[in-house]
């Protein structure tokens, strides 16, 4: 399959990769996975006293068009408070990488992620 | 199953590959499952010796090789069936795709679940572990081997849990337990997607 430029640019030069601390209070982690192809994605933020994300990282096995997904809304989501960042769509995402309708679920696993991370922030939060 | 007109002598047939008046080769009856194809019971469970056995068996009677000099219809139709005996056989030789067959023939219509949090997280550190392998590394070869050797247990696992479960579905109340097969034939396919990246560091590492 032929990718486009900015799914190379994010595979080839991954930003975010890696790991935060899963105990650390401000940190949620996100993991969410794609039966259908076996990928499997982990997106972590970590939220500042101001409740603005400071860092995002994340680890994913799975196709170049995931990774990229992965990749861009670690970027995408520095910088913005909570709300801003569950208001990403999987169909930003699919637009910034013009991935082609067979790898659309990349970008829905990548919103997913973003949830998945955020209600996990959210549950320690009211836990601690 | 109804009787069906046979194309070529236009006599009356019931179903089968063949016309029973005219030995003629009948169309492909897609109504006839896999199992049924090879004379084998419907379930998880495949008996391998005897799956083959059959399949050489209706290769013997279907091959185009046997309709070369026949006619057109007859040629067409002799690489339909074994176009789908070929399809039959590779399904139920895969226990990932027999799964997923047998959920389609109980009737499971592929909704999504997602997987739980739980599994995934094992799948995640079983990736990292993988990817920590340096496939250049003197300790390789060792470490590909013990990863290997747990996917392959966990998938070994996974199995059995199917094959238990289908006894239960094609049991009475069967359709309950279509979503939990379908979970576990899911995880089934992230051990097979782990074992296939497996294979390819694995060659990586014996360049």
């Amino acid at each position: 399959m032929a990718y486009n430029e900015k799914v190379l640019d994010h595979y080839e030069n991954p930003r975010n990769v890696g790991t935060l601390d899963k105990q650390d209070a401000n940190v949620g982690t996100g993991m969410v996975g794609a039966p259908a192809c076996g990928d499997v994605m982990k997106l972590q933020i970590r939220v500042n006293d101001q409740g603005i994300i400071d860092d995002a990282k994340f680890k994913t096995f799975g196709c170049g068009s995931a990774i990229a997904a992965s990749s861009l809304v670690t970027e995408w989501v520095k910088g913005k408070s909570i709300d801003e960042a569950l208001a990403i769509k999987n169909k930003e995402i699919a637009e910034e990488l013009a991935l082609p309708p067979v790898k659309i679920h990349c970008s829905v696993l990548a919103e997913d992620a973003i949830k998945s991370a955020v209600a996990d922030y959210r549950s320690k939060q009211k836990g601690g | 199953m109804a009787n069906v007109v046979c194309w070529s002598c236009r006599g009356v047939t019931g179903p089968g590959l063949f016309c029973r008046t005219c030995d003629a080769i009948l169309p492909v009856d897609h109504g006839v499952d896999f199992f049924r194809l090879f004379g084998l019971e419907v379930g998880f469970v495949v008996d391998r010796t005897l799956l083959e056995e059959r399949y050489r068996e209706l290769q013997k009677r279907l091959h185009p090789d046997f309709f070369a000099s026949r006619g057109a219809m007859e040629r067409r139709l002799s690489l339909e069936h074994v176009t789908r005996v070929n399809e039959a056989l590779r399904t139920l030789t895969h226990p990932l795709e027999r799964a997923g067959y047998l959920l389609r023939l109980a009737g499971w219509q592929e909704e999504k679940i997602p997987p739980d949090t739980a599994f995934l997280a094992e799948v995640m550190e079983q990736r990292e572990a993988l990817d920590e392998v340096d496939p250049g590394a003197g300790d390789a070869h060792e470490r590909l081997a013990t990863l290997r050797a747990e996917a392959e247990q966990r998938a070994r696992a996974e199995e059995a849990r199917l094959a238990e479960m289908f006894v239960a579905a094609f049991g009475a109340d069967g359709q309950e337990w279509l979503p939990r097969i379908a979970r576990h034939t899911d995880r089934l396919r992230y051990h097979q997607r782990f074992l296939e990246e497996l294979d390819r560091l694995e060659d990586q590492a014996f360049e």
